[in-house]
């Protein structure tokens, strides 16, 4: 039998499972899906298009799309960081990571698959959202555009699974939530242009945004779309997100190792 | 011919108390004290043994467990399971360990049973195309006759221990490990448990090592008893021969903790 490499697998079955039989939960996702874009859309008139094409020097017609990528990346944020960590929380006091971890699934396998029904769905949701609202505003990208910008979606996206295994890693080590994933969304949410552009930001905030792993994501994003495919421009903006993927990369890595040495020192696979 | 599965020498276990970052991270919440929770603990353990850890609240049982299984690093000495060092992950190993925890709660609450069997499967590298059979094969097994479709958290302790056993038994292991199994079940169950214990020892050769304060438990289901007292081995060796002890450190500590 070769185990551990089914994870994956098996996670995403096990979400798709209660999600299927939850039809609560499964209606207020969709709610949420459906609301929360149209709240954000309904917002753009009120912040000012027009101030915001002057200063940043975007057409007034990109602010929907801002609007939208901005939503997209605090929901895959969301899902990779504070859901990933309170789950396995969660699992950790039940003691079903401790079966899992009996398995011989090794840990970092098993923290890795659990967030990825809900990234992959945020993902697939924000991309069909971000579609349509091009296509409501702009029309329709082309194809190069769509294919850069879904590389800096899947880059972002891994960075922030990263840093969530990372927050994971610290809450199941001290058995108690990690304040990394407050911070990351604080600063996300606050600024790393995920509403308010950072070239709008004092040169402190807009540094200290520049370090949230959705950062290089909405610049690409953003720029792959107001560029209509490939420009050297965005050479920058993949530097920036290699750089930012690499240090949350040797984070996630550090803490993995880290946590796995205290809770088998402590025996907390389960409270 | 018999095999060694578990050979511990010289094992100590301390717990450093709460650390300042973790005092902060939980607001105060952190309150542990350092302690020592294992003493010096050697034994051996081989396949077809059905050997007890008796021993009240505190007395090291579980930590012993959770060195056994690979899921605690001892401080000092050495644990080697089927040879090899259990904390080190090998897939050989962990294969051959069954775990049935004491929690209770360590299935997914919102899948049925089977759903969750079927989840631990594929975590354990079972071919799809066996998996349902397997998953059933094993319900049949332990005797699991709760209806497919009863979400977990519905199930009684006896069915969440059946459950249990089954998932242990995923890995076809040669060695099981419980953990105060059999606290909340009702005698006939419990003695359900036993028989179903023994059955499996003697068609699969699998060696027992079940932590317990039940010495009706110690008695009859076990082949040997190791006593724990504050973490060290106070006796080992057939019931009979370590049953005064056993009551003398239960006397000492309370008649209450006796079950």
């Amino acid at each position: 039998m070769k185990a551990g490499s089914a994870a994956l697998g098996a996670f995403w079955r096990l979400e798709w499972r209660i999600r299927r039989r939850d039809t609560r939960r499964l209606l207020s996702s969709a709610m949420s899906a459906i609301l929360v874009p149209i709240l954000a859309l309904l917002s753009v008139p009120l912040v000012d298009p027009a101030g915001f094409a002057r200063s940043t020097g975007a057409t007034v017609e990109s602010w929907p799309l801002h609007v939208v990528s901005g939503y997209v990346a605090v929901m895959v944020l969301a899902a990779a960081v504070p859901l990933l960590r309170d789950r396995l929380r969660r699992y950790q006091e039940t003691g079903f990571l401790e079966a899992c971890v009996m398995t011989q699934t090794p840990l970092w396998k098993t923290v890795l698959a659990m967030p990825v029904y809900d990234v992959a769905m945020e993902l697939v949701g924000g991309s069909v959202l971000m579609l349509a609202t091009l296509a409501l505003t702009s029309g329709l990208p082309v194809l190069s555009s769509w294919l850069v910008a879904t590389g800096f979606l899947l880059a972002g996206t891994a960075t922030c699974v990263l840093l969530g295994i990372a927050s994971a890693c610290m809450t199941l080590a001290f058995r108690a939530s990690d304040p990394m994933g407050s911070v990351a969304m604080g600063v996300t949410l606050t600024a790393s242009g995920v509403l308010v552009p950072r070239a709008l930001l004092p040169d402190p905030l807009a540094w200290l945004g520049a370090l949230s792993p959705v950062a290089p994501m909405l610049d690409g994003v953003r720029l792959a779309f107001a560029y209509e495919g490939w420009n050297p421009a965005l050479m920058p903006v993949i530097q920036h997100q290699l750089a930012i993927a690499f240090v949350f990369g040797l984070l996630a890595l550090a803490t993995i190792r880290w946590a796995l040495g205290r809770v088998l020192h402590e025996g907390s696979f389960a409270d | 011919m018999a095999e060694m599965l578990v050979q511990m020498q010289g094992v100590t276990k301390q717990f450093e108390g709460a650390t300042l970052v973790s005092r902060l991270l939980t607001l105060g919440r952190d309150t542990r004290r350092p302690h020592v929770a294992l003493r010096d603990v050697s034994f051996e353990l081989q396949s077809r043994e059905i050997v007890g850890i008796l021993g009240g609240s505190g007395a090291g049982k579980s930590t012993l467990l959770h060195c056994a299984a690979g899921l605690m690093t001892p401080t000092q000495g050495q644990v080697r399971v089927m040879g090899e060092n259990p904390a080190g992950f090998t897939t050989r190993v962990r294969g051959r360990i069954g775990w049935v925890p004491s929690l209770d709660t360590s299935f997914h609450p919102r899948l049925t049973g089977y759903e969750n069997l079927l989840f631990f499967a594929e975590l354990y590298g079972v071919p799809r195309a066996r998996r349902e059979r397997l998953v059933l094969d094993l319900m049949a097994t332990v005797g699991l006759s709760t209806p497919l479709d009863r979400i977990v958290r519905h199930y009684s302790a006896g069915s969440r221990l059946r459950l249990s056993i089954a998932r242990a038994l995923m890995g076809e292991p040669a060695l099981l490990l419980m953990d105060e199994v059999t606290m909340g079940l009702d005698p006939r169950r419990r003695d359900a448990f036993y028989t179903q214990v023994t059955d499996l020892v003697n068609a699969r050769g699998a060696g027992v090592l079940l932590s317990t304060r039940d010495f009706t438990e110690a008695q009859y289901l076990c082949t040997r008893v190791l006593v724990l007292d504050e973490g060290h081995v106070a006796a080992d060796g057939q019931y009979m021969m370590v049953e005064a002890v056993a009551e003398a450190i239960f006397r000492r500590h309370g008649a209450e903790e006796r079950v």
